[in-house]
C-alpha cells in the first residue's frame, strides 16, 4: 500500500532533523532559563510574579490574540491568492486543501471557543440561585 | 480617574509601592497604574490591597 502512495514509512535523516531543530530550541531556552534562575535565585521571584500579576497576564493573552488575528489574517489571503492564482489546483491539490482545512479549523475554534469562554446564552447553563 | 485615597492608605501605612506590590505579587507597575487610574484591578486584586493595607474596599474604592 505504501509503495502504491509512495509514503516512505521511516522519513529520511534530512527530514528527523528539520524536524528536531523546533523542540531542541524550546529545550535549549528552558536549560537557559533553569541556569539564570539557578546562578540568579532573585530572579525566581520576578518570574513568579510575572506570571502571576494578572495585568501582565492580560496584556499576554491581548498580545497572542492579536498574534493569532494577525496569523489568520495571514492564512486567509493566502488562501484567497492561492485560489485564484492557481485554479487548477482547487479540490486537486494536497496543498490547497490543507490550507483550506487550516483556515476553516482557525474559523471554526475561534468560534467554538469564544462561543465557550462567554458561557453561551442558554438559561439551562444558568446555575440556579440557593433560596 | 486617579486613586487618591488608595495612595494615601499607602503612605499612611508607610509602604512603598514597590514594597506592596512584592505583599500583593504583584508588579510595582501595576500598584502605580491602579493609583493613577490607569489601571482597573480586579475584584480579587481589590480586596488583597485593602487586605494589605488594612482598609475596606469602601474605603479604597468608591467613588464619592
Amino acid at each position: 500500500m505504501f509503495e502504491v502512495t509512495d509514503i516512505k514509512l521511516l522519513p529520511n535523516n534530512k527530514a528527523v532533523v528539520a524536524l528536531s531543530f523546533f523542540p531542541l530550541g524550546i529545550a535549549f531556552a528552558s536549560y537557559i532559563k533553569l541556569q539564570t534562575i539557578k546562578k540568579y535565585p532573585q530572579k525566581m521571584k520576578d518570574i513568579i510574579i510575572s506570571e502571576n500579576d494578572e495585568r501582565l497576564i492580560a496584556s499576554k493573552n491581548q498580545a497572542d490574540a492579536n498574534a493569532f488575528r494577525i496569523l489568520q489574517r495571514l492564512l486567509f489571503f493566502s488562501y484567497m491568492g492561492y485560489t485564484l492564482m492557481v485554479p487548477g489546483d482547487i479540490f486537486e491539490a494536497a496543498g490547497w486543501w490543507l490550507i483550506t482545512f487550516l483556515l476553516l479549523a482557525s474559523l471554526i475554534l475561534q468560534g467554538i471557543l469564544s462561543e465557550k469562554s462567554t458561557g453561551g446564552h442558554d438559561s439551562k447553563n444558568n446555575d440556579s440561585e440557593d433560596m | 480617574m486617579k486613586n487618591k485615597k488608595m495612595k494615601i492608605a499607602r503612605v499612611e501605612s508607610d509602604v512603598s509601592q514597590e514594597q506592596l506590590a512584592e505583599i500583593i505579587g504583584v508588579t510595582r507597575q501595576t500598584i502605580n497604574l491602579i493609583e493613577s487610574g490607569k489601571y482597573n484591578p480586579s475584584l480579587k486584586l481589590c480586596i488583597e490591597i485593602c487586605k494589605a493595607l488594612n482598609k475596606t474596599l469602601n474605603d479604597l474604592f468608591w467613588e464619592e
